[in-house]
């Protein structure tokens, strides 16, 4: 494997756009690999490690999320939205599959009640360079602002959906509430994120 | 349109959802507009509907460029979440282990002589459709177990096996003038036997189907794949472990009516290798998941092991994968 960190990358890398690198990846650059990890693996990680909260799964995750980049990346269109999206996507993908395998299987786990997204969780670092950290610290108040504006309902609908793998029938019987109530309350949720993320959505995707 | 006459609308229509075709519609965005999908739209980027939603909504945004764009709309919003998360850092094994996975994945792919791409030429082998297979043969020394080969249609691997067959007799042959004859005898009847197995997997090979392996949590590195001939139950196994510590007895599990269900036993050699042929006795796509494990002391009891590789019956993978991009 690679030894460098992002470092320790060419600079031609380091400089290099998500596109460009996962476009080298996919051609069998591991070391264009190395610096989408370095960027993004503790967003991935930590995307993960919310909704299956278990951190060995957590990091098998990630690293599947990576190596089906990695293995797809040929298929990445860069107009079709961003490289940290797509990935994102997979490991949305990747982390509800195995929330809704382990809840097919029952175990204790499943009678535990989840966390809350909004909880606060204390930072542990990242191994993104400090422009990053500082992008990603003001998009995450921003969204956490966003979504604390919306009335708890629609929040919690969303949060059981999207962070807990619940389609809207079983958020419906949950919650004891008509299934209507609850595509309701997602789609105007929904709606009020985007308008209150409003150019931020944009940029990002 | 006004906030009114939206919410007006909404109200109207909020317990019903309609697909195209439906209503007098001239709208601009999913939020101006009640009718088509936008009552499906927040459940589909939320990753909320049942699984017929899903595909009603598939189906209609193929042919509806409003609603594509409403989905790509909601789409763009709802990919914000993850960043709402506090940032983890993951350990810096999960690196380690993620690059000495795609540096093997690599030296498999340079391996192959196939013209496909990364590590797909390795993991989507195909059976010859002619008698230009290879065989497998139990290692002396028993590591390589099975009594029959897989063989895939990289001609280089072909040719190789065939030279260790062959070139070892023939050197003896020439080399060894007394006993060339008893060893002409020899290499005619093995020569018979590759003419035979060839033959099997030449009619193996036509109509089958490759299923490759995802790896389970007990071994990461693993790679495989099930080949199942056009009956259906026939079957073909090949795994590399990828480690030298996994050799021993492992067996191969399907998943019957939620209930593990032995179908075959290998051994993986010291080079991480093996291969098994079996027969099931459903057709292979009415299994819900197969589980490749380290055979258990305890004979006969799957317990509570991990798989070494696993795939199940939407394509789904192993220990942490959906079915995203492998059909069954």
């Amino acid at each position: 494997m690679p030894a460098s960190d992002e470092v320790g990358s060419p600079p031609d890398l380091i400089e290099a756009s998500d596109a460009d690198l996962i476009g080298r990846a996919a051609q069998g650059d591991a070391r264009a690999l190395e610096v989408l990890y370095e960027r993004y693996s503790g967003v991935v990680f930590s995307f993960a490690l919310r909704i299956v909260t278990d951190r060995p799964l957590a990091e098998e995750i990630l690293q599947e999320a990576f190596f089906r980049a990695w293995q797809q990346g040929g298929n990445f269109s860069a107009g079709r939205g961003t490289f940290i999206t797509w990935l994102l996507s997979i490991t949305h993908n990747l982390s509800i599959d195995e929330i809704r395998r382990r809840r097919r299987r029952p175990q204790k786990a499943d009678s535990e009640e989840p966390e809350q997204v909004l909880a606060s969780v204390p930072d542990t670092g990242s191994g993104a360079d400090v422009e990053d950290e500082v992008w990603l610290g003001a998009l995450r108040d921003t969204i956490g602002q966003a979504l604390a504006a919306l009335p708890p309902a629609q929040r919690e609908a969303i949060e059981m959906a999207y962070f807990r793998g619940m389609t809207q029938r079983e958020i419906a019987e949950a919650l004891d509430e008509p299934l209507g109530t609850i595509k309701t309350r997602m789609r105007l949720g929904l709606q009020k994120l985007k308008d209150a993320l409003g150019s931020d959505g944009a940029e990002l995707a | 349109m006004s906030d009114e006459r939206y919410h007006q609308r909404l109200e109207n229509d909020r317990h019903t959802y309609r697909l195209a075709g439906t209503g007098n519609r001239s709208f601009t965005s999913v939020a101006d507009d009640i009718g088509h999908i936008d009552d499906l739209v927040a459940g589909y980027v939320l990753g909320a509907l049942e699984p017929d939603e899903t595909s009603a909504v598939d189906a209609h945004v193929r042919t509806c460029p409003s609603c594509q764009v409403s989905l790509a709309d909601a789409q763009r919003t709802a990919s914000m979440l993850p960043f709402v998360v506090p940032m983890q850092m993951p350990p810096i094994d999960s690196k380690v282990a993620l690059f000495a996975r795609v540096a093997h994945a690599q030296r498999a792919a340079a391996e192959s002589t196939l013209p496909l791409r990364g590590v797909e030429a390795w993991r989507t082998p195909t059976l010859p459709t002619s008698a230009g297979g290879a065989l497998v043969h139990a290692g002396s020394d028993g590591s390589s177990s099975s009594t029959a080969g897989v063989t895939t249609s990289r001609g280089s691997r072909t040719g190789w096996f065939v030279s260790v067959l062959s070139v070892p007799l023939l050197i003896a042959l020439v080399a060894t003038g007394f006993w060339g004859l008893q060893l002409q005898n020899q290499l005619s009847s093995q020569n018979s036997q590759l003419t035979e197995l060839q033959s099997q997997l030449a009619n193996f090979g036509s109509g089958t189907t490759s299923y490759p392996l995802s790896p389970g949590f007990d071994d990461p590195q693993a790679e495989g794949q099930i080949v199942i001939g056009s009956d259906g139950r026939a079957g073909m196994l090949q795994v590399d472990v990828n480690s030298k510590d996994a050799a021993g007895a492992y067996e191969l599990w399907v998943n019957q009516d939620g209930k593990l269900v032995p179908a075959a036993e290998f051994t993986v050699g010291q080079d991480g290798k093996g291969q098994a042929r079996f027969e099931l006795d459903q057709p292979f796509s009415d299994y819900e998941s197969v589980h490749i494990r380290a055979k258990a002391l305890d004979s006969g009891q799957s317990g509570s092991q991990s798989d070494t590789l696993v795939r199940d019956s939407s394509g789904a993978l192993g220990s942490t994968g959906s079915g995203l991009e492998i059909s069954p």
